[in-house]
């Protein structure tokens, strides 16, 4: 353990003085610099706003969600969402819809909250007339015979 | 930690001991019986209705699939299935007992066997003879197809399809109702939307009446094309004047009748029905309904047994027997029931959804399964989930309600779980045994019920009621049933349940036992095996 940490340690001073090495070129190399790191740091956001909307599942039986507290004065919200698909990026067979559910305690459980359901290919739901709190939310998948997948990942949504 | 584990075991232990009297098992309560597919003129026991020739089981069109599955009630339950003796591609799914055969040649006529076997071992067998004709079909197709009184009109072939449910029913007035049409053939639909377009009866309050198909004038056997999802809508609007010159006041519903013997609705999706989706003759026997979804029912009228599926009573002691009822998605009910029986038996009610049901003017006239009476015998609920419905899941007012059977079901989501307030506050029941008259002996076994259980009104003449094997979570004291007008306790048998409270997280997402309980996976609740893992959705947002 104790030398793993020392050798990840040297790892992230040989970044550090390669970094420092490139600063020290010439201006034009300056700008070059400049430019890449604008792009690395662009890249790296655009990762990371993606990976944020879409989660960091592999596609295939991951749950993932943003997790995001969303703030809301109209009594309502909306949820959406994505498909689910197998393993290896395929389609799911045999989904008959998706539950919708929603509680005022954390975590969600089938004896605590209230549920949506919601028909066939249909993506998205709108919770309404919701009193001013604080609500947990997350979305099961419905299979043929009434078979749930897991639920997501809570996201927030608070009624102000 | 150790110390909270044994804990927690001597805790769990001490919810099932507390219940536990001498282990019922699973043994067969009934005999095995093979509803369906069975020979013409055989009925699964002897003095029992045979099955008609003239079902849809027993035909097929050349080179489009044949596709039906298995009716079992009784026995041990699972089963497996087999076939021996099949043609050329045809195959059984062994869980299900669905059969299909991709591609019936023309003239064929072929007796494959089917086996079922139950956990005990017991097996019943039973061949049945397909003929492939095609001049035992006729086809409809709301797109493409013509109609049967214009110029170049629809034949009703396949390459010359009928366009509406007026042309099968070969008019719309009152005279067409008992007009010979296409009798005791099988319709086929295609893709797309068909109004209730013959003639219409009975109009009035919330609805605009009801097409009654008598089965001894018209086609009652009524299949979605393979691979097709064609939708029957009892919507009356005007833009869309389909229906006729009617008053356009609502919705309609359909109504097999006369003996209602054969009916079989398989693979549509029905919507924006008032009253009822089907209503069929409690007399009629191997009706089915399979693969069908149902949503958007009323908002309609109490007292009109609303319901998705519902049988008529027929008035008398007299039942009509084996109908099936599998495979259906059915939600999106104002004021009404999934399913609502009077006057049948032997009747098998399997992987069915039921779900939000609930009434807009605020009352609670809704329920998932109302199983009536009016004389009924054998009911089999089996592997049915309930849920989000406002009312009772599984109950109602049972009159004269025989022997039966719940088993495999789960039922959450019930308003009200744990807001018991007040004797007579029946609302909010999951299940609610209701023996509003004489009762034979209802087994409830191997559920698993989050939500209020409830037997009323019930006296030394009815049941005994078994309730063994399930799981019940929900904040009612005591064995968490709530007992209302019991002046017997004896006649209710209440064994090896695993019982707690929302709080002691017994079941999770599923209503599957959750780790700390697997242990009881196989013998207490729904749950046959280990849980499989689903792929839930992806990329949860809010907005």
């Amino acid at each position: 353990m104790r030398e793993t940490a020392m050798r990840d340690q040297q790892m992230s001073d040989n970044r550090t003085t390669t970094l420092t090495t490139s600063m020290r070129q010439s201006p034009r190399s300056w700008r070059t610099f400049r430019r890449e790191l604008a792009q690395v740091l662009s890249s790296l956001l655009l990762v990371l706003a993606v990976g944020m909307l879409q989660g960091c599942g592999d596609g295939g039986g991951a749950v993932d969600s943003t997790g995001t507290t969303v703030v809301t004065s109209s009594n309502s919200t909306t949820l959406m969402w994505d498909p689910p698909v197998n393993s290896d990026g395929t389609a799911v067979s045999d989904l008959v819809g998706y539950n919708a559910y929603y509680a005022t305690t954390s975590p969600i459980t089938v004896d605590n909250s209230q549920i949506l359901a919601v028909e066939g290919d249909t993506t998205s739901v709108a919770l309404t007339d919701l009193p001013v709190g604080t609500y947990y939310v997350a979305v099961t998948a419905v299979y043929g015979g009434g078979d749930e997948s897991d639920l997501t990942a809570e996201v927030t949504a608070v009624i102000q | 930690m150790r110390i909270a584990k044994v804990f927690h075991t001597v805790c769990v232990g001490l919810i099932v001991a507390i219940f536990a009297c001498a282990e019922p098992g699973f043994a067969a309560n009934y005999p095995l019986e093979l509803i369906s597919p069975r020979a013409a003129g055989s009925s699964p026991t002897t003095g029992q209705p045979a099955i008609s020739g003239n079902n849809r089981i027993f035909l097929a069109y050349p080179g489009i699939e044949y596709n039906i599955r298995a009716a079992v009630i009784g026995g041990a339950y699972p089963f497996t299935f087999s076939l021996s003796n099949a043609p050329s591609g045809m195959t059984i799914n062994a869980t299900t007992g669905e059969i299909v055969w991709t591609s019936p040649p023309n003239g064929a006529a072929v007796t494959p066997t089917i086996t079922v076997t139950d956990t005990e071992g017991t097996t019943v067998t039973a061949s049945w003879t397909i003929t492939v004709d095609p001049n035992r079909f006729i086809f409809l197709d709301a797109v493409n197809g013509r109609e049967f009184d214009v110029a170049n009109p629809g034949t009703g072939t396949l390459a010359n399809p009928f366009r509406r449910i007026r042309d099968l029913y070969q008019g719309d007035v009152y005279d067409s109702k008992r007009l010979n049409a296409h009798v005791n053939k099988i319709a086929y639909f295609r893709q797309g939307t068909y109004y209730i377009d013959g003639y219409l009866e009975d109009a009035g309050g919330l609805s605009l009446g009801r097409m009654a198909v008598l089965d001894s004038f018209k086609p009652v056997a009524w299949l979605a094309y393979p691979g097709e999802t064609p939708t029957i809508d009892g919507q009356c609007f005007s833009a869309s004047p389909q229906i006729g010159a009617r008053p356009c006041n609502g919705s309609a519903h359909i109504t097999f009748y006369g003996t209602g013997d054969n009916t079989y609705i398989d693979g549509f999706r029905v919507t924006n029905m008032a009253y009822h989706g089907f209503r069929v003759a409690g007399l009629g026997n191997y009706q089915t309904f399979r693969r069908n979804h149902f949503s958007r029912l009323g908002p309609t009228e109490p007292s009109v047994n609303e319901s998705w599926i519902t049988t008529s009573s027929s008035g008398s002691s007299a039942m009509g027997s084996h109908m099936t009822i599998q495979d259906n998605i059915l939600e999106d009910l104002d004021r009404g029931a999934c399913i609502k029986l009077y006057s049948t038996q032997r009747i098998l009610i399997e992987d069915n959804i039921c779900r939000t049901s609930y009434d807009s003017t605020g009352g609670n006239d809704t329920e998932g399964f109302a199983i009536k009476g009016g004389t009924m015998d054998r009911v089999t609920v089996r592997h049915n989930t309930i849920y989000n419905v406002s009312q009772k899941g599984i109950g109602g007012n049972m009159h004269t309600l025989l022997s039966s059977e719940i088993l495999f079901n789960r039922v959450y989501n019930v308003n009200n779980v744990g807001n018991y307030t007040s004797p007579g506050n029946y609302w909010g029941a999951g299940v609610d045994i209701n023996e509003d008259g004489y009762a034979g002996t209802l087994r409830i076994y191997r559920n698993t019920f989050v939500c209020r259980v409830v037997v009323g009104n019930t006296d030394s003449i009815d049941g005994p009621f078994y309730f063994y094997n399930n799981v019940i979570i929900n904040d009612d004291p005591g064995d968490h049933l709530i007992y209302e007008n019991v002046s017997d306790m004896s006649r209710i048998q209440f064994t090896n349940n695993l019982v707690g409270t929302p709080s002691q997280n017994i079941v999770g997402t599923n209503l599957n036992l959750t780790e700390a309980y697997a242990s009881y996976v196989g013998t207490r609740g729904y749950q046959i095996g280990p849980a499989t893992t689903l792929p839930p959705p992806r990329n949860l947002r809010v907005q």
